[in-house]
């Protein structure tokens, strides 16, 4: 872990080491282990309890899985977006599952619907086109930004020189 | 001369002197004219008859304006009494000149130059017409404490027909006894720069009575056909009694006056009362006979022989280089104490040669010559590098200096030498009077050593001649006597030339700083200043102070040219439109020639902190600015990693938020 990383260096951090102070971002690696670990363990209880529900949702939620296998950030933007998305798709199946009782012939009736797939591996195919689109999106809305900031910065400054002179940027010495 | 061009043009209108007083340019008079100023016909418009003339000073000699005032008041017919003065506008000079109104008198002068005989007075003239006059009004002129110090053969004018009484002319014109002839003058004040003898004393007046009595009895000076340079050294050698009778030997009762008059002790001449006692026909009081102290042997300066103190201190002034080879060989020393035996003259010696810490400085061996010879003679003047005046007559001798009559550095090295304090120290007994003239010039010597304006020796020029109107080549023209004139002469200056700048001189500083008590030193420290935006606003603020003490209110031709260098004051604000305002307003302020508004505009205290502040708020800002310019730059190549990660958690906030809002929705829906 990082922060055990960041201890065992003693006062003298070694190259690599995290720099005193600094905290290892939240959700890291330890924070993906917990989620897996969490999901195992739920998937256990909810399998012993209502084996039919559980497996709705395992084969439901394949694609986050996968996202989860896939995505190497410490934060697990894609996993969470994916598994965002993936959960919001199973819910439609597991909840007409809750209506019917939970029974593997439910089970049978949900998973006969293409539609019922199509909702939760859609959803999770929208997570997966909002993490790849919103980016890209962000980085425009962040040039106009800077290129405005800029702007702004150059029109002052000019007011500037232009209302007290060259002296005013400490280039040119005062009265001279 | 104010008499230059008198005639040679179409007729003038009179020159008005106060209210009452003409002068006529165009009608000059020549036989009333005196060396420093030309005579001219004069009305009176109180009273037109009278028989008047008007005396139109040279600017280059200053006339002697303290004496004015003292004379108007005396009752006499002997002498030649100024009736009203001041200063004129002069058409044939162009100039201003100071002008001096006399009752004309009613006889011719006795001689146009003592070069010229005459036909002698008798004994009889002489004592019953010619001198009782003279006796009374150098009796009542001595009384008020005053000398005349412009008694000669020249300057004397019959009273009647006959040619016997006389009266005296002007002495105002002048400084004292500058324009005596040597023959007139004793031996200590015949030593200095003619400019330089100073007011004297009564025994001074005495002796010029003696020697004008002397060329009415004889038609001349029977021993003055040497130069004056011989006359002098002739009366160092053999008395001014024998050499001013040569080979005559007179007989007769004017004998005895003569020889009392022309005594060389001052101590050993004749007073007025000893003159009038005589007149009287009384005898005399016995009086004791001062010996002149004469040496064994003589002692030999540039191969003449001398036998007195005094004789050697002549020819050491005469010849430096000489004294300084006996300063520092063992005759001299020997001599004065073996062959001169003056043991006070040895002291003083010792002490000229020992004084003077300012060994390696230079004119340091000049001013030791110079204290050898007070030293020797300590009634003479003093005497330094061909500089020579009467301890009274530094002053008169430094405005000759500045009029281009000597060297004003020797006479500040003079000062500066303490030569005066010497002078005052190896003197028997400081008199009263003298007191005032020592205290003066400790007072003065320290400005020489300040180069500011308004310091230095035109410092020490104003207070030694406290009637000297200003020599600033800006108004000197203008005869300003006073500094409430000095605007109103800038001003008309400034109207006829307008194409150079304006500046404070050191003569106009050093004018307004003695005349003007009120002026500190702060008046011209900016003046002084290499800043030349600060020194035009420092000269703009004496031209705001000397404004309010006596106006004019408006100024414009001087306030265009004081406000040339503005440009530079202006810049001194950061604030453009600022700038802006002010330049776009100084034109109209310029015009209206009031300096303290002017000032106001481009120096103004509220601005000045104004724009101060605000041009360091204007700095922070663009200090801000560059900073954030900065982190733009360091920030950019991270911009894309940056929208990623945002985009991203973006992505997954969004996700989050519509998988709640889809759950909440089939919730519902199916409920």
């Amino acid at each position: 872990m990082a922060r055990s990383t960041a201890l065992k260096g003693g006062n003298k951090p070694g190259p690599g080491a995290r720099k005193p102070g600094r905290r290892a971002p939240p959700g890291g690696a330890r924070g993906g282990g917990a989620i897996l670990t969490l999901s195992v363990i739920g998937l256990t209880v909810l399998a012993l309890t209502a084996l039919p529900l559980c497996l709705l949702i395992v084969a439901g939620a394949l694609p986050t899985a996968v996202a989860i296998l896939v995505d190497r950030h410490p934060r697990h933007y894609l996993a969470r977006t994916v598994g965002a998305m993936n959960f919001a798709g199973v819910i439609p199946g597991a909840l007409k599952m809750w209506e019917v009782g939970i029974s593997f012939a439910s089970l049978q009736q949900v998973i006969a619907s293409p539609y019922q797939w199509l909702v939760m591996y859609g959803a999770a195919g929208l997570g997966w086109l909002l993490f790849f689109f919103v980016p890209p999106v962000v980085a425009m809305v962040l040039d106009i930004q800077f290129d405005d900031t800029k702007r702004q910065l150059e029109a002052r400054a000019k007011a500037l020189i232009e209302e007290w002179g060259e002296e005013v940027t400490g280039r040119k010495r005062e009265g001279g | 001369m104010a008499s230059e061009d008198a005639g040679g043009q179409a007729a003038r209108p009179p020159v008005r002197l106060g209210e009452r007083f003409e002068i006529f340019p165009d009608r000059p008079l020549a036989e009333l004219r005196s060396p420093n100023a030309a005579g001219f016909v004069a009305s009176d418009h109180d009273r037109p008859n009278a028989n008047i003339f008007g005396l139109v000073c040279d600017a280059d000699l200053p006339p002697r304006h303290e004496l004015i005032g003292a004379l108007q008041g005396l009752r006499t017919d002997a002498l030649l009494v100024p009736r009203h003065w001041g200063v004129v506008v002069w058409p044939p000079t162009g100039r201003r000149h100071f002008a001096v109104i006399f009752d004309r008198p009613t006889g011719s002068r006795v001689t146009p130059a003592i070069t010229q005989p005459i036909e002698p007075l008798t004994e009889d003239e002489i004592i019953h017409h010619a001198l009782p006059g003279l006796v009374d009004l150098l009796k009542d002129l001595f009384a008020a404490g005053l000398t005349h110090r412009a008694i000669r053969p020249t300057n004397l004018f019959f009273r009647d027909a006959q040619h016997r009484a006389v009266v005296l002319g002007e002495c105002v014109s002048a400084p004292p006894a500058a324009l005596q002839p040597l023959a007139c003058e004793p031996i200590e004040s015949a030593l200095a720069n003619a400019s330089g003898r100073g007011n004297g004393t009564a025994a001074d007046d005495l002796y010029a009575l003696g020697a004008t009595l002397l060329y009415l009895l004889y038609g001349k000076y029977p021993g003055a056909g040497a130069n004056d340079e011989q006359l002098v050294a002739e009366k160092i050698a053999r008395g001014s009694y024998a050499a001013l009778l040569g080979s005559e030997r007179p007989t007769g009762r004017l004998v005895e006056l003569l020889r009392g008059l022309l005594a060389d002790d001052p101590r050993e001449r004749w007073t007025i009362d000893d003159v009038e006692t005589w007149l009287e026909g009384r005898r005399q009081a016995p009086r004791q006979t001062v010996i002149v102290r004469r040496a064994a042997r003589p002692y030999e300066v540039s191969g003449q022989p001398f036998y007195t103190a005094r004789g050697v201190g002549y020819a050491f002034a005469r010849d430096p280089a000489a004294a300084l080879r006996a300063a520092k060989g063992p005759e001299f020393e020997v001599w004065l104490q073996r062959s001169l035996c003056d043991d006070e003259r040895s002291r003083l010696v010792a002490a000229a040669l020992a004084e003077g810490h300012d060994v390696g400085l230079s004119g340091h061996d000049e001013r030791m010559v110079a204290r050898l010879c007070i030293a020797l003679d300590p009634s003479a003047p003093v005497r330094y590098k061909g500089f020579a005046a009467a301890i009274d007559g530094f002053g008169s001798a430094l405005v000759a200096a500045f009029r281009g009559r000597g060297s004003v550095q020797h006479v500040a090295e003079a000062i500066g030498g303490r030569l005066p304090q010497f002078w005052f120290a190896a003197q028997p007994a400081l008199k009263p009077e003298q007191v005032p003239i020592l205290k003066a010039f400790e007072r003065i010597r320290p400005h020489l050593d300040d180069r500011r304006p308004g310091f230095g020796i035109e410092r020490i020029l104003y207070e030694m001649n406290p009637r000297l109107h200003c020599l600033s080549p800006a108004i000197e023209s203008d005869y300003v006597l006073d500094v409430g004139q000095v605007m109103a002469a800038l001003e008309r200056s400034s109207q006829q030339r307008s194409g150079d700048d304006f500046q404070i001189d050191r003569h106009l500083a050093a004018f307004i700083a003695a005349r003007h008590r009120a002026a500190g030193s702060d008046w011209y420290d900016a003046v002084a200043g290499n800043d030349g935006p600060q020194r035009t606003l420092g000269t703009l603020y004496v031209l705001a102070r000397l404004q309010a003490i006596n106006g004019p209110a408006a100024a414009p031709a001087l306030a265009q040219r004081a406000a040339r260098p503005l440009g530079a004051v202006i810049e001194r604000y950061h604030n453009r439109a600022r700038r802006a305002r002010i330049a776009a307003e100084l034109p109209k302020a310029v015009a209206k020639g009031n300096f303290a508004e002017l000032l106001s505009l481009v120096d103004n205290a509220h601005d000045r902190a104004q724009d101060a502040q605000g041009f360091q708020l204007a700095q922070r800002e663009y200090i801000g600015i560059e900073r954030e310019f900065e982190r733009l730059r360091i920030e950019g190549p991270k911009r894309p990693e940056r929208a990623a990660q945002l985009g991203q958690r973006y992505a997954a906030t969004t996700a989050s938020f519509l998988a709640w809002l889809v759950a909440l929705a089939v919730v519902v829906a199916m409920s």
